[in-house]
This record gives structure tokens, sequence and C-alpha cells, in this order.
């Protein structure tokens, strides 16, 4: 090894360990503010600034975490089955607003005709939220699964819906005279040009819809659930006054949205749409 | 207008044979009249650029050999048939690329053989020769956003040869680049026309591009447009800009160019839009 | 549209009035056909009348609770809320913007808090709230304040961050002081990003407060409206509240805020791009 190469690497060395000094360092940066404002609510109430019956102790909020999920005692394990039956909820609404979604996003992307007759109906019923939708359900299903996954396929539906028509209709108009003028037929265009050329578009839908079906979720187990989910968990804690598994409720629907995001959508991203903008962004995201 | 100018309001016919034949071709956009009666002949392995004012059409009428949009009346027959859709006869380079995001460089200069349902192992024979010509050697894997503007243009250009159509139509190629990385492309694709013996129409705003490169230049009059003049550009490739004669020529074109642009400001002026 | 045509589609300025006379009249035939539509096919008794009251039912209904006095203290409480809370982000919003975007303590502090909050379901909230502040107009506003909060700060930072650091050289060279500066350079420069934050924020704090009103409203309120009357089963006053809820939605975000919007993009030549 010449003394150039030598040299070379001790400085990649180094430079990879400031790498990683930087990035503990950046965590801990961001970590702070969130700590100090737990450390400060801990401490209120301890010090009997804040009631402990309305607003609980960061501690005592973990506590009932621990005793919620605790399998042995008869109570419970109940956490799991909420989320367990909130993710079935918004993961099968979304799979149908998706379902639904996308053929007739291309539909009427396609179709400029179309488009211009059916977007007056859409933009009326975009500004809606889906849980306005509640009562007509549950005047027609009753409480249950059936009205909370059809209000949550409404609110995941209009996203997909709007990006797909977005996606389509973004395509240039010579990136298919390109493919045409190669001697492509309809199916070509379809498969190679229209599909590929709308999955940014869509991927933001797909991602914008899932939040969305999760965020009207809660309102929707709220108003109709019956026995279980996150929602139905966190109304029927405050019939008991029982804050602390409220609050295990929120984190829970924060933290649980988080991963869904990071799991589902990023890997989908990292194979399709960011490996196509290249290898520039190597450092952190954002 | 000097007398001594070698432009002749009539086409003189190149000694090949025709390849591409417009004759009394029109399109208009609505109420407005953007090409009024076009003929003219290109010759086979013909090198022609189209020169005009901006917004005279000059794209139009090479979307309109291209079969992209259909002509409001008149033909234009390539190969003696009349064109009436894209076809892999004719390969687009456009001034904005084109290019899939999606496909790497290879993959991006393989689709027209893929549509043509050639095997991705020939497919990729073929491509080499035409990434080697073009300088991409090595870029074969990159995502085209990783590319500067000048490499994409080569994508773009080596996908259109490798189908191997007989006409390449070129639409402001360089239009998107900077100065260096155009004057590079402009000496590359001269050796790139001698190699491939295509036919090529090229439209362009430059006139120090087109009489470079072509060997007939024509130019397109304010809108609604036709050939004003048909320029043939009497010397051996490949050229380089330092040549006297070249200047020339420039001047030439310049002067009815200039012409034209005069005429078409004055038009907007007394009709403003 | 090929690029000469766009230069020459100016000039086509008659087919232009048919356009625009056309664009008017399209949304009215296709929700109108819509509507007839439904209102053919609840009265053959082709669909299910009680769940699907025939339009003219539901216009009846809607004008009878007007007539009442009812529906207007529904609509008024609403836009009461809606506009409170809305008026509480801006201020809040903006400020903590303001902060973000330009002080390191302000980065420091909000940022990690604001990732921290965001990815709770706004109505998640509701519950918490109706224990701490209680059954009145407060819950729901706050619900409004936390929809709209996050998407005015965001405009505002990105605002912050579109802006020119050129801008602040030529205001520094000139001599300006810190509080001009803040006054004639940064907020005007983000004001056509707040607009569109405006616009954006209330559209989801619409939302939010009809949830939230279902929800938490004891009284009042286009969303308790709907929800009371699910419980009477008057399937018409529940599809007339969703079609005033819709259509508030629609001109509070895009008529109200649109107008301003347009106007500065106009005016500005800044387009937001979102």
């Amino acid at each position: 090894m010449t003394p150039d190469v030598a040299e070379g690497s001790a400085l990649l060395k180094e430079r990879v360990t400031f790498a990683l000094f930087d990035r503990a360092a950046r965590t801990v940066k961001f970590l702070l503010p969130i700590a100090a404002l737990l450390l400060v609510w801990e401490g209120a109430v301890r010090a009997g600034l804040a009631e402990s019956n309305i607003l609980p102790a960061p501690s005592m909020v973990i506590a009932r975490a621990i005793e919620l999920l605790d399998v042995t005692n008869p109570a419970g394990g109940m956490l799991l089955t909420h989320i367990a039956t909130s993710l079935y909820r918004a993961l099968s609404a979304f799979a149908f607003a998706v379902l639904v979604a996308i053929p007739l996003g291309f539909l009427l992307g396609l179709s400029g005709t179309v488009y211009r007759w059916v977007s007056p109906v859409i933009s009326l019923l975009l500004p809606l939220p889906a849980v306005a939708w509640t009562p007509i359900l549950l005047v027609a299903f009753g409480q249950g699964d059936v009205t909370i996954i059809t209000v949550c396929f409404l609110g995941a539906v209009f996203p997909v819906l709007y990006s797909t028509i977005q996606g389509v209709r973004s395509v240039s108009r010579q990136s298919v005279w390109v493919v045409r003028s190669m001697g492509a037929n309809f199916g070509d265009i379809f498969v190679r040009v229209m599909l590929p050329a709308t999955l940014p578009a869509l991927m933001s839908g797909l991602k914008l819809g899932m939040a969305h079906a999760w965020r009207t979720l809660v309102a929707a187990e709220m108003l109709a659930a019956l026995s279980s989910g996150l929602g139905y968990m966190i109304f029927a804690a405050r019939s008991y006054m029982d804050v602390p598994t409220m609050f295990v409720g929120i984190v829970c629907l924060a933290v649980i949205g988080m991963l869904i995001e990071h799991f589902l959508f990023v890997p989908l991203e990292n194979a399709t749409t960011r490996k196509w903008e290249g290898a520039i962004h190597v450092g952190g995201r954002r | 207008m000097l007398a001594n100018l070698a432009t002749t309001p009539f086409p003189r016919m190149a000694n090949a044979k025709p390849k591409i034949v417009a004759d009394k071709v029109r399109m208009s956009f609505g109420r407005v009249n953007a090409i009024e009666d076009v003929t003219c002949t290109i010759g086979e392995q013909e090198f022609v650029s189209i020169i005009g004012p901006s917004g005279c059409g000059k794209s139009t009428f090479l979307y309109l050999i291209a079969g992209f949009e259909k002509s409001s009346g008149g033909t234009i027959s390539v190969n003696g048939t009349t064109v009436t859709r894209p076809g892999p006869d004719r390969g687009v380079v456009f001034q904005e690329f084109v290019l899939f995001p999606w496909r790497t460089v290879l993959r991006n200069i393989t689709l027209g053989l893929e549509i043509q349902k050639v095997p991705r192992r020939e497919a990729e024979e073929r491509a080499r020769k035409w990434i080697r010509l073009t300088g991409l050697s090595g870029f074969e894997d990159a995502y085209p956003a990783t590319l500067s503007g000048g490499m994409k243009q080569r994508v773009a250009i080596a996908r259109a040869l490798t189908y191997e159509p007989e006409v390449l139509l070129l639409d402001e190629p360089f239009g998107a680049l900077d100065v260096q990385t155009k004057n590079y492309m402009i000496r590359d694709l001269q050796n790139l026309w001698i190699e491939a013996n295509k036919t090529i129409v090229m439209v362009t705003h430059s006139v120090e591009e087109a009489v470079l490169m072509a060997d007939r230049v024509l130019v397109f009059g304010a809108r609604p447009s036709s050939i004003v003049a048909d320029v043939r550009i009497d010397l051996p490739h490949p050229r380089t800009v330092d040549d006297r004669r070249l200047r020339e020529y420039q001047a030439e074109v310049t002067a009815v160019l200039s012409a034209e642009v005069d005429r078409s400001m004055s038009l907007e002026r007394a009709h403003p839009a | 549209m090929s690029a000469d045509a766009t230069i020459l589609a100016p000039v086509r300025s008659r087919p232009d009035i048919r356009r625009l006379s056309l664009s008017i009249a399209r949304p009215l035939i296709s929700i109108g056909t819509v509507f007839l539509v439904w209102e053919v096919a609840a009265r053959a008794g082709w669909i299910n009348a009680f769940l699907f009251p025939p339009p003219s039912a539901i216009a009846a209904t809607l004008w009878q609770e007007l007539l009442s006095g009812e529906l207007l203290q529904h609509i008024g409480r609403s836009l009461y809320r809606l506009l409170t809370g809305m008026a509480l982000a801006v201020v809040f919003g903006t400020l903590i913007g303001i902060a973000i975007g330009m002080t390191a303590w302000g980065r420091a502090i909000f940022k990690p808090l604001i990732s921290a909050f965001m990815p709770v379901p706004t109505l998640a909230w509701t519950p918490v709230l109706l224990l701490l502040v209680g059954i009145n107009d407060r819950t729901t506003i706050i619900v409004v304040f936390i929809a709209a909060a996050f998407e005015v700060i965001y405009t505002v930072v990105s605002g912050i961050e579109g802006m020119s650091v050129r801008l602040f050289w030529v205001a520094r060279s000139m001599g300006a002081s810190r509080q001009q500066i803040f006054w004639k350079i940064i907020l005007p420069g983000i004001m056509p990003y707040l607009i569109t934050g405006i616009r954006l924020g209330s559209g989801y704090a619409w939302r939010a407060l009809i949830a939230a009103e279902m929800l938490a409203a004891s009284s009042y309120g286009l969303g308790f409206m709907i929800f009371d009357a699910s419980e009477y089963m008057t399937m018409e006053v529940i599809y007339g509240g969703i079609l005033l809820i819709a259509i508030f939605g629609y001109v509070i975000e895009n008529v109200i805020v649109g107008r301003l919007e347009a106007a500065t993009v106009e005016k500005w030549g800044v387009q937001v791009a979102r």
C-alpha cells in the first residue's frame, strides 16, 4: 500500500466516523425538545401544577401502555386487539379504494370529454369530509365494520383518484409520440409509457390515500365501532375518564401511521421513482 | 434584395431520388392558418434544415412529416406512401429529449427494438453500435436523471437511430443545450450523419446551425407560412465554423430570414393578439 | 398542443368565449343530471326512497329548516368555529413558521415537536379536548386550529426558504433594521405562500370541524345537525346537511380563498407549487 492510499483510507475512515458522529448529534438535537417537553410535563404533574386525572404524566401513560400490552393480565393484551382491528379496517378500505380509483382514474385521465363532464361532480365531493357520510351509513348498515370501512374507503378513494387523473393527464404528448413513431400500438403505449409515467403521481396519491384512510379511521371508529379499534378505545376511555389510555391510543395512532409510511411506501419508492431520480440523494432523506 | 444571391424561390431538385414529398400542405388550428401551401421535395440521404421566425409552423411541419398531426389539406408522402400516422420509418428527436426516466440509458435506446419484438440480446447488440457512435459508452446503466443535457440529447439521438429509421426528424435538437455542448453535438452529429446515411430533416432557429450542417436550408416565412427561400449549401462535409464560404451562406440566409422576421413583427403590430 | 399552436392561441378569441360559457354550463349540467337521475330513480322506486330520498324532498326540508331559523343557527355556528380556529392558526402558524424559517432556536425547538405531533390524526385529540376543556365551542375551535396550523406553518417555512438571500442583502445594504426587514421584506414575501397555506388549511379545517362537531358538539353546527339527524333517521336533513357541507367547503376553499390566491398570483406572479 502506498502512503498516498493509506492516507486516503485514513481520511475516509475519519470521514465515516465523523458522519456517524454527526448523525448521532443530529438525532440527539432532534429528540432534545421532545424529551424536554415530556420532562416539563412530568414535572408539572408531579409538582401538582396539573391535575393528573385530566393530564396524566408521561410515566403514567407508559405504565398504562405496558399494562394494556401485558398478555398475562386477564384484561391485558387488549391494545394488540385494538391495533389489529384498526389495521384490518384501514388496510382493507385502502385496498378497495386503490382497486376502484386507479382504473377509474385512468379512464377519466385518458378521456378528456369524460373528465370534463365528471370533474364538477368530483370537485363537489372533494371538500366533503368522508366522516360526513357516517350518519347515512349508520342508518343503512348500523354500527360496525361495514360502516367504518366504507367511511375510510371514501376518505382514501379521492386522493388516489385525483392523483391518478393528474398523473395520466401530465403525460406529455411527445413521450407518446416517441413510442408511436417506433410503431407502438395502444397496449405498448399504455404499458411502456402511461403506466410508468403515472407512477410518481400515483405513488404520492397512494401515500396520501393511506394517510387519509388512517386519519379518517379514528373518527369513524369513534362514531361507529361496536367493540374494538384504536378510535373506539380512545372514545370508550373517555367515559371512564381513563386519560392515560387515551394518550396510549394517540401515540399508537401516530406511530403506526408513521410505520405504515415507512414500511409500505418508502421501499416502494426506493424501488421505483427514487431509483430513477438517481443516486444524488445518498445522504439522509429530505 | 441583393441580385447575386444564390437563392431561388423554387427548390432546386437534388440529384438523389425523392424521399419526402410535400404537396400543397396546409395546416390550420381553428381559424388560424399556421401553414399555407408548402410544397417541397427532400431527396434520399439529404440533410435539410428548416428555419423560420418563431411561431411560423416549422415544428408543425415536422410533426406532419412524422405523422403526429393531421394536415388540413395537401399530402405528405415518404417513399411514395402518403403519411397518415407515425411509423418506424421516421425517427424523431425533440428539443426536450423526452427520455423515459424509468428506463436506463440502454433500455431507453433499445425501446424501439423492444416494441418491434426484437429479442433482448439482439436489441442490445444493435444498440451497442449507436451507443459507441454517440459517445455514450460507460453510461448504459445510468438513469436519465443523472445525465447532463448534452448526454440526454445523445441518448435521444441514439434511441432514434437504433431502430434504423430511414428518415431522422430533429426538432430543434440543440435548443436546450448550452453553447459549448451544442458545438460538440453539432460536430458529432455531422459525423454521425456521414456514418448513418439517413435522410435528415432538422428544424432550428439558428442560422449558424442550419448552414453548418445541412445540404439545403428551407426558409419558412411568417404565418401563414410557406417556403420563401431554398438555399443549397454547396460545401463538402464535415464543415468547420471558420470556413469563409460558410459565413457567406450564413449572411445570405440571415438576410432572407430577417426580412421575414421584420414582416411578421409588423404584422403583429398591426394586429395585436 | 405544440409550441407553435400555443403561440397561435391568443388569436382565437371568439371560440374562447364559447368555451368559457361552456365551462360555466358544464358543471351545472353534469351535477344537475346526477340530481335528475336520482330524483327520477327515487320517485320511480328503482332505489330505496327511504335511504335515498328524492332531491326535491331534500330541498323542501332544507327550506323548512331555513324558515324556522334552525339551519342558519347551524351554519352560523360552524362558520364561527371555523373562522376563530383559522384566525388562531394563521396568527400562531405564521409566527411559528417565521421562527422556524428565520431563527436557529426556532428550528431547533419547533421542527422536532412538529414532526412528533403531525402524525397524530387531528380528530384523535377530540376526546382528550372534551375532557380538558369540556363540551363547548372551544373544543371544536382547537380542532380547527390543529388541522390548519400545520399547513400554515409548512407553507410559511417554505415561503421563507424560497426567498432569495439577495433580497436580504439588498435590504441590509440599504441600511434596513431587523424590524424593517421583517415588515418590508419577510411579511410581504411570505404573503402568497401564506394565502396558499390558508386555502389548503381551511380545506383541512373544514373537514376536521365537521367530524369534530359530530363527535363533540352538544348543540348546533352542520356536523352536529347531520349526526343528530341520524338518531332520528331523518334522511332528508342528513342529505341536505351533506350537500351544504360540500358547497360551503367548496366555496371557502376555492372561491373565497381561491380568488384571493389567484389575485396574488396575478399581482406578484408567484405561483406556489404544492
